[in-house]
């Protein structure tokens, strides 16, 4: 296979970070798109880059990895994971590290990245993005696995701040103080979700405006856009719905601080056909140039929500 | 009170948003073993108590596993309904939380599960007890298979490729992306209802005999005569040729040898086409040609 993905030097728009490029406008790969993809020109596929939720390709050597050949062949494409557990107190999973670095050896991505959470402990995962206590003890524990990672795989890792419905009340560091911290400590990139800054903002009554400006802006190689849901009493991180209206300053002021990042629109459930994932993609591009987007609040939940949601890839067996 | 480690915390977290019967339940085991009230460890507010908060976590963890389990699962869901189905699957994910980093492979003991905990049988096979059972061994194939190494990018597996295999001795093998199944009910008009998005019927209680195989990415679940089946299962020896496999087919459902070798001329083409068996690299047995 031909990878793209790490030729920096035709793709970068901006200062580069930590090494990494500016990579555009990109929206995350799933398989909903997959027959689109494969019967349009990727001249006209409208992106700078795709994002692979990691999971989603390793050990699997089906349709989707005929399609990932094609998106790598013509796009750079970062790896994006949901299952590192970097602040696990369980050891390292030696196999799953394993197994990212092969998919890393083949498709060559830009990046890895994955998120500031656990996902399980004695040896049972929640398959979910759970909080931190955002302690010095656990500061010390995440830097020293992130550092662990990197060694192995490498290449710098990049963590993504993830929504949150609660706070421990051991923790004494804010979270963007936190991962400041862990970036300084570690040389580990951040992938800024704007809109999980927007929902934990909301859960848990922080000023949004202080967690962008106190990040460290070098250290910042992407971005997350992304739709939540309102239920009323908190903010769920759905993906499921367009931008919403109070993300897209928070973007564009991510813009200015990092000098232009790469941006990724994130869509995992009710996913919209792909030409209406373009226009969404569109408004960051209205956004960084001074327009911006009509967008509404977020809509209210109708039913049940599932937090922090993973596209699963076993929708489209049939025969 | 002195804050909690790191590891106390996740532990009494785990337990609290994975205990079965939810959040209430969950806190209770919580602190009987890690000692920890929800209050102490997690901070409320006006708008969200400590519970409320841990409970989000908690009704996320489970409807998560049961999306999963039903885009894993869509025929039995269609066949049991959705009440029944998210009975069985909230049962197995309470019962045994999964261990893997990878949903992937949450699936991997449903079929399982739903054997050990099912009632008894009536007499014979095919009785209505043993039916998720079955149907959930099929379509956990599925998914096995839609994921599996297949013969896409691997060339000489036509079926134009039949006759020159027969008689050439070529040794034969089975690819990654097959499964065999021998299973108490005939599900074809069940996966057929079902991929029409209507709801299935009950399926006829009868042994049948199935290949679940890929071919351009697609995959087909195929109902077998009992040679077929046995002569696949001898393909996956590694080693054998269609001659060898044809014998042991043959002998394994008392028929003649000419017979199947007979019925394989014809066959052999839709089973190359359909990705249920390739050619392998190692060799074979010598003989070429069938005996008298």
């Amino acid at each position: 296979m031909t990878g793209v993905a790490a030729d920096a030097s035709c793709m970068s728009t901006g200062r580069r970070r930590l090494g990494l490029p500016n990579l555009g406008d990109g929206v995350g790969l799933r398989d909903a798109h997959f027959p689109h993809l494969l019967q349009t020109d990727p001249a006209r596929w409208g992106v700078d880059w795709f994002e692979i939720i990691s999971e989603n390709f390793i050990d699997n050597y089906g349709y989707a990895a005929h399609v990932l050949d094609r998106v790598v062949a013509n796009r750079p494409v970062v790896m994006h994971g949901v299952s590192l557990s970097i602040g696990s107190t369980d050891p390292l999973d030696q196999v799953y590290l394993r197994k990212l670095r092969e998919l890393a050896g083949r498709i060559r991505p830009a990046w890895i990245s994955d998120h500031l959470c656990w996902t399980g402990v004695n040896g049972v995962s929640s398959h979910d993005l759970l909080p931190m206590p955002l302690t010095r003890e656990s500061l010390t524990h995440v830097a020293g696995r992130v550092r662990a990672v990197q060694d192995y795989l490498g290449r710098p890792l990049v963590l993504e701040n993830p929504s949150t419905y609660l706070e421990f009340r051991a923790s004494d560091i804010p979270e963007w103080e936190y991962l400041g911290l862990l970036a300084e400590a570690t040389g580990c990139g951040l992938l800024l979700d704007v809109n999980n800054v927007y929902v934990s903002a909301t859960n848990h009554g922080f000023d949004m405006s202080t967690y962008i400006e106190a990040l460290p802006a070098d250290n910042i190689v992407q971005v997350h856009l992304a739709g939540c849901t309102d239920c009323g009493t908190h903010m769920i991180d759905t993906h499921n719905q367009p931008v919403p209206d109070r993300v897209w300053p928070l973007y564009v002021r991510v813009q200015q601080t990092t000098g232009g990042v790469s941006t990724l629109l994130e869509w995992d459930a009710d996913i919209p056909p792909y030409v209406d994932l373009l226009a969404q993609l569109a408004k960051a591009k209205d956004a960084r140039e001074g327009r911006l987007p009509q967008a509404a609040p977020p809509r209210a939940a109708a039913g049940e929500t599932i937090s922090n949601p993973v596209d699963f890839q076993l929708g489209r067996i049939d025969g | 009170m002195a804050d909690p480690d790191l590891g106390v915390l996740q532990r009494w977290m785990l337990s609290a948003v994975t205990t079965p019967g939810g959040v209430a339940e969950g806190a209770r085991v919580g602190r009987q073993r890690h000692g920890l009230d929800v209050d102490d460890a997690v901070r409320g507010s006006n708008r969200l108590s400590a519970e409320d908060r841990l409970d989000i976590y908690a009704r996320g963890y489970l409807m998560r596993l049961l999306e999963c389990l039903r885009a894993e699962f869509p025929i039995l869901r269609a066949l049991v309904g959705d009440q029944v189905f998210d009975m069985f699957a909230t049962s197995y994910v309470w019962g045994r939380p999964p261990r893997s980093c990878s949903l992937y492979d949450l699936g991997a003991g449903f079929a399982a599960f739903l054997e050990d905990t099912r009632p008894p049988s009536g007499p014979g096979p095919g009785s209505i007890e043993a039916l998720p059972t079955s149907l959930a061994t099929l379509e956990r194939a599925r998914a096995e298979v839609y994921r599996a190494r297949g013969l896409e990018k691997q060339p000489g597996h036509h079926a134009a490729e039949a006759f020159t295999l027969m008689i050439s001795g070529a040794s034969m093998g089975l690819p990654d992306s097959v499964r065999l199944l021998r299973l108490e009910f005939d599900f074809a008009d069940t996966i057929a209802a079902a991929s029409r998005g209507d709801r299935p019927g009950i399926p006829c209680g009868a042994e049948t005999f199935y290949a679940v195989a890929r071919s351009r990415y697609r995959v087909r679940t195929h109902v077998l005569q009992p040679w077929q089946f046995e002569l696949l299962r001898a393909c996956a020896t590694a080693g054998v040729s269609l001659q060898t496999a044809s014998e042991r087919a043959a002998q394994a459902t008392g028929q003649k040898p000419d017979r199947v070798w007979a019925d394989l001329l014809l066959w052999l083409p839709t089973a190359l086409d359909a990705g249920m068996v390739m050619m392998t690299s190692g060799a074979a047995d010598q003989r070429t040609m069938p005996r008298p």
